[in-house]
């Protein structure tokens, strides 16, 4: 319990040093105003516009400000989704506010990531439990160079290749886009190979090590059928280290969308900050990389959480592990 | 005796027992995989610091009636392109010699510097304990929940790519890892006999960290330096592939993915080279890594070392 709260106040602390990080760093690439209405503004309507956002008070009580509202969900505004130039004293008519924009696009998100996942857990397990069930064997050998593939691999390069070879050349799914189940497959996979080969590499050295433990050769002396053994016991026993590494990488896959859904023209969040970033909309930007960064935040602590619940060594024990 | 002389005496035993480099040389011409993925990266660097004279042709030199040419195809004025050219008449095979000088040495760089940073914030850590232990640990943990590459995307975004800003931005969010690791391993050795022994006869504090801890903790921290060259090398080529990375002319194999993209229906071989190259440098990487662990790991090293 006492673990469980200081974790969560950490993760609020980096939370904190986040937003304000993305805020005074974002300070550092000029005046505000300026970034809103184009070099091409008056002088009367940067002045307007600096008075109406409170860009004149000092920089502490604009950070305070930025905070306080964001605690109550409001990022602010857009410099460029329905903005108009005509500067007015409310802002709210000038601009939309970028959380409803972030937020419209996290459900494309999370399906790519649930997607990839889905087809990266079945995957990894089975190689994994197959490598260690034959040491040193052929099928040992494929599946350790096939999982260190999956990590040396690029994942846009990948990405642009299963275009090249299936949109392309087979002309058997759509090069990108979203909408129908086709969109999914060839992003889904691309962002795929990275965590099966993660899930791959751990499944095999934590199934490899339960089977070299006693209760496995008992099972065997039992009669219990080969397979059995591998897939039903010791996978079990494995689970930690296993669901650990799902974890980390769903993670890794929230920034890895980043690449993946420019290439593939997916309408998530990743999408959505290379956009902000080629048109310096920055509080669509601030808000994107705090949201996101919230979400790496919460995945890493249930991740945590998750594994003390599940090692009963942990669980209930008395010290801290 | 005096301390030197004991410590002088204790090498010398030590060094009877310890594995040699001609054992580790035995070991990996035995290791078909490990030795192709040495091989792989001996010749990259050979032709990263020689990439004047390895590249057949000048990798900004400009030909548009060559442009777009398939790989093995001959230019106009009858010279060979191995792989192809680019849309400008650029030749890919030199572009990639020169890109890689590039990439390997963003990853070189930025690895070494966050190991530096890392093992030593770590060992000290580790070592010392206390308060200031508490605090690099909090950051390390901060730090590490993260998303690296989003934070690295916005900070080139503020201060402008290019490769120096890009090696400061990697060194700054990577060295956490190596961090986390010297200090288990400072931890470890704490305790350890042969740092008790030092303590005893009075040496410093920090000629106990790196001179005494430092060299016995060396292996497992060279093997995730291996496999951090590797993932920087990968960060690079997406950042560059962005534009918040390293900036044109200069090539670089991220850069030489998002020229080609333009033309992926008609030109492959634009995308496919570079990508190839990243994908053999990291995949040799995550083997050699692989490879050094196994033959490191005291446990496992006698298999390597002593089967005939």
């Amino acid at each position: 319990m006492a673990y469980l709260i200081k974790r969560i106040v950490n993760s609020a602390i980096i939370l904190f040093l986040t937003v304000s990080f993305v805020f005074f760093a974002g300070r550092l690439i000029g005046d505000p105003a300026l970034n809103m209405l184009g070099p091409g503004a008056s002088d009367v309507a940067l002045e307007n516009l600096r008075r109406a956002a409170g860009l004149n008070d000092p920089i502490l009580i604009q950070y305070f400000r930025y905070v306080v509202n964001l605690l109550s969900g409001d990022f602010g505004i857009s410099y460029r989704y329905g903005f108009s130039v005509l500067p007015s004293e409310r802002l709210s008519e000038i601009g939309q506010p970028v959380i409803d924009i972030v937020l419209e696009r996290l459900p494309a998100t999370f399906f790519l990531a649930a997607a990839a996942m889905g087809f990266a857990v079945p995957i990894g397990v089975f190689m994994g439990v197959t490598a260690a069930a034959y040491p040193r064997s052929a099928a040992d050998r494929i599946v350790t160079v096939l999982s260190l593939a999956g990590v040396s691999i690029v994942q846009f390069w990948l990405g642009l290749m299963l275009i090249v070879f299936f949109a392309v050349q087979l002309g058997w799914l759509p090069t990108g886009g979203y909408g129908e189940w086709q969109h999914v497959i060839l992003p889904a996979l691309t962002l795929a190979a990275r965590p099966i080969g993660r899930i791959a590499q751990v499944t095999r050295s934590a199934v490899l090590e339960e089977l070299a433990k006693p209760y496995i050769m008992t099972a065997h002396a039992k009669g219990v059928p080969v397979n059995r053994v591998v897939y039903l016991h010791s996978l079990k026993n494995a689970a930690i280290p296993i669901v650990t590494m799902i974890g980390d990488e769903l993670s890794a896959l929230l920034t890895g969308a980043i690449l993946v859904e420019k290439i593939f023209a997916w309408p998530g969040i990743g999408l959505l900050i290379i956009d902000s970033l080629s048109r310096s909309d920055l509080p669509l930007i601030q808000a994107s990389i705090v949201v996101v960064a919230a979400l790496v935040v919460c995945v890493n602590l249930l991740v945590d959480l998750a594994y003390r619940l599940l090692n009963p060594r942990i669980r209930f024990g008395k010290t801290e592990a | 005796m005096d301390t030197n002389s004991i410590e002088l005496e204790a090498r010398k035993d030590a060094r009877d027992v310890r594995v040699t480099g001609s054992d580790y040389l035995r070991a990996i011409l035995k290791d078909r995989v490990a030795l192709a993925a040495s091989i792989f990266l001996v010749i990259l660097v050979v032709f990263t610091l020689g990439a004047e004279f390895f590249a057949p042709h000048r990798p900004m030199g400009l030909n548009l009636r060559d442009g777009l040419l398939p790989p093995f195809s001959s230019g106009s004025k009858g010279e060979f392109y191995l792989l192809g050219t680019d849309e400008l008449g650029r030749d890919i095979f030199s572009r990639l010699i020169y890109g890689a000088r590039v990439s390997v040495s963003v990853g070189l760089i930025g690895a070494g510097l966050s190991c530096l940073l890392g093992v030593t914030m770590g060992l000290t850590a580790g070592y010392r304990g206390g308060l200031y232990e508490d605090i690099v640990m909090r950051l390390v943990d901060g730090m590490l929940s993260l998303p690296s590459l989003l934070v690295a995307l916005f900070v080139l975004f503020v201060l402008g790519g290019g490769f120096v800003n890009l090696i400061l931005v990697f060194s700054v969010l990577h060295w956490m890892v190596f961090a986390r690791m010297a200090r288990g391993l400072a931890l470890d050795a704490r305790t350890a006999t042969y740092v008790q022994a030092a303590k005893s006869l009075g040496t410093t504090e920090i000629r106990i960290v790196f001179y005494h801890i430092l060299p016995n903790v060396a292996a497992p921290i060279i093997v995730l330096l291996t496999l951090e060259i590797a993932i920087l090398i990968l960060s690079e080529a997406s950042l560059s592939f962005l534009g918040f990375g390293v900036q044109p002319p200069d090539p670089s194999w991220g850069l030489m993915i998002a020229d080609g993209r333009e033309h992926i229906r008609s030109a492959w071989w634009l995308v496919t080279f570079p990508g190839l190259a990243i994908f053999l440098t990291a995949l040799s990487l995550n083997l050699l890594a692989n490879w050094v662990r196994a033959v490191t790991d005291p446990v496992q090293r006698w298999r390597w070392i002593t089967a005939s």
